[in-house]
């Protein structure tokens, strides 16, 4: 048994790709990740609508058969798009489910800027979201969700890839150079990178961005992997995945 | 983009742990795993057979992902669908796609065939419906089974009568992992002239002690996810592996 230390549980949004590959960099040893999958590929509101239905319901279902530890439902735009708070009515249909332990990743990543003391954030990103009727509302939606959750958005940059297929083609250093460019170009200094996407590598990029930018960087993985530890009573990473782990004891 | 190299895609029959941990440790750099889940947690035949009809759908949604190399999982799945079942959905998958395609089951006979052995031990976590259709399938394809073991309720192993009460995915993921050894060990007793062992199904951790078996027993071993890395790299022409992993590859 991989996972006879906690098993945490992972909905991916799309076919599962260098997520798994990223969180077992991170993870210390005897933490396995279990994942099902939704069908995500363009993101855009009318596939969210249509993953965000009965498949999610079916792959929650199906991580709780498999007796997880935790569960984490992957993909920000779930969640950005119906604004700060939407995340709630995912943890109540989660709840008549099962009483395992669930939260999306955008919370995550919130919770975690929030533990890192800062209010500046400048963010970066792979992709762009349309609405209904074909818009682009990447911008309009994170800043709002942001300033909702109490940060003041100083910067933000997308690649603007409208599927996860694109993304899964970037290249490594992608996130790197796009976070020093939005950390460069923000009118007044960020506090701290935010990172979105797990589908990019970004989380491979965190010390790297740490060191040359000196600022705390949170990204997608990073910021749920922290949080599935933590509620799992877990205080052990591999080293390099950043300040927010600050405390925890760290191998290599 | 981490699989620059190759993207290989996976229909898992279930949400899974096993095989992403796994995967990482066999291939070289550049190499991704992309995944798909179906939602297979009890494993008889009437769930069989709901996963054989998925499974067409589970690869086009893969090639949408335009991985390179389709692995479609679960030996049970062909063996009770009966002979032929496994080159008919690779077949289905290659003009539906365009893609290569294998079977763990195919890759696993192609794997023996060119180990050039004939005797088998086999050891599986298997109840003994499953291990009778192996059995068959694996002498359909010309090889002669010496023994082949598996679960029942009688086994005075917790875990292994545990999972003969409830055969499923969770209960195959809860396996300490040194099972596959004992299995194998057990199963090597029982067949001294075998040429080689078999360790069917990608959610124990065989994998782990295909070196250990090796050299313990002087056989070469061939196991789920190993065989089909093994198919799918021939394929694509990679001919690098971790070390550790068997003298199948040797034959790349």
């Amino acid at each position: 048994m991989y996972g006879w230390r906690a098993r945490i549980g992972y909905v991916s949004p799309c076919p599962g790709e260098g997520e798994v590959l990223d969180f077992y960099q991170i993870a210390p040893s005897g933490v396995s990740l279990v994942v099902a999958t939704l069908s995500v590929q363009r993101i855009d509101q009318k596939s969210l609508s249509s993953a965000l239905s009965e498949p999610l319901d079916r792959a929650i279902r199906d991580l709780a058969e498999e007796e997880v530890d935790f569960i984490v439902l992957a993909g920000e735009p779930m969640v950005f798009l119906g604004g700060y708070g939407s995340e709630q009515h995912l943890n109540d249909r989660a709840k008549k489910i099962t009483s395992i332990p669930f939260t999306h990743n955008l919370p995550c990543a919130v919770e975690a800027l929030r533990h890192l003391g800062v209010r500046r954030v400048a963010m970066a990103m792979p992709y762009i979201v349309r609405d209904g009727e074909g818009r682009d509302v990447t911008y309009e939606r994170w800043a709002s969700y942001m300033k909702g959750a109490g940060f003041e958005l100083v910067g933000f940059k997308t690649l603007g890839q409208p599927s996860n297929r694109d993304i899964s083609y970037l290249p490594v250093y992608a996130s790197y150079r796009l976070a020093r460019e939005v950390y460069e170009e923000s009118g007044e200094r960020p506090e701290a990178i935010y990172i979105p996407c797990g589908r990019w590598p970004a989380a491979r990029n965190i010390s790297k961005l740490e060191y040359d930018l000196g600022i705390p960087v949170v990204t997608s993985i990073q910021a749920w992997a922290w949080k599935a530890l933590k509620e799992v009573n877990i205080r052990e990473v591999q080293v390099g995945f950043g300040r927010l782990f600050e405390g925890w004891s760290k191998r290599n | 983009m981490y699989g620059w190299r190759a993207r290989i895609g996976y229909i898992s029959p279930s949400a899974n742990d096993v095989v992403g941990y796994e995967f990482y440790r066999i291939v070289p750099d550049g190499v991704v795993l992309v995944s798909t889940a179906l939602s297979l947690q009890q494993i008889n035949r009437a769930t069989l057979e709901i996963a054989w009809n998925q499974m067409l759908d589970a690869a086009k949604e893969l090639a949408r992902a335009q991985v390179d190399y389709i692995v479609s999982a679960g030996d049970p799945i062909y063996t009770t669908k009966g002979p032929g079942s496994d080159s008919k959905m690779i077949q289905s998958i290659k003009e539906q796609t365009g893609l290569p395609a294998t079977t763990s089951l195919t890759s696993a006979v192609e794997a023996l065939r060119a180990l050039s052995v004939r005797k088998l031990a086999v050891a599986t976590p298997y109840p003994q419906e499953f291990c009778k259709t192996l059995k068959n399938s694996l002498e359909l394809a010309g090889f002669e089974v010496l023994y082949i073991n598996g679960i029942s309720e009688e086994l005075n192993k917790p875990w292994l009568s545990d999972l003969a009460k409830n055969f499923s995915n969770v209960e195959l993921a809860k396996l300490p992992y040194y099972i596959p050894y004992q299995m194998a060990r057990d199963a090597f007793v029982h067949a001294k002239d075998a040429e080689a062992m078999y360790l069917p199904c990608g959610r124990w951790a065989a994998t782990r002690y295909i070196e250990t078996i090796e050299n313990d027993f002087g056989v070469p071993v061939v196991t789920c996810i190993q065989s089909w890395l093994w198919a799918a790299f021939r394929t694509l022409g990679i001919k690098e592996v971790q070390q550790g992993y068997g003298k199948l590859f040797e034959c790349l």
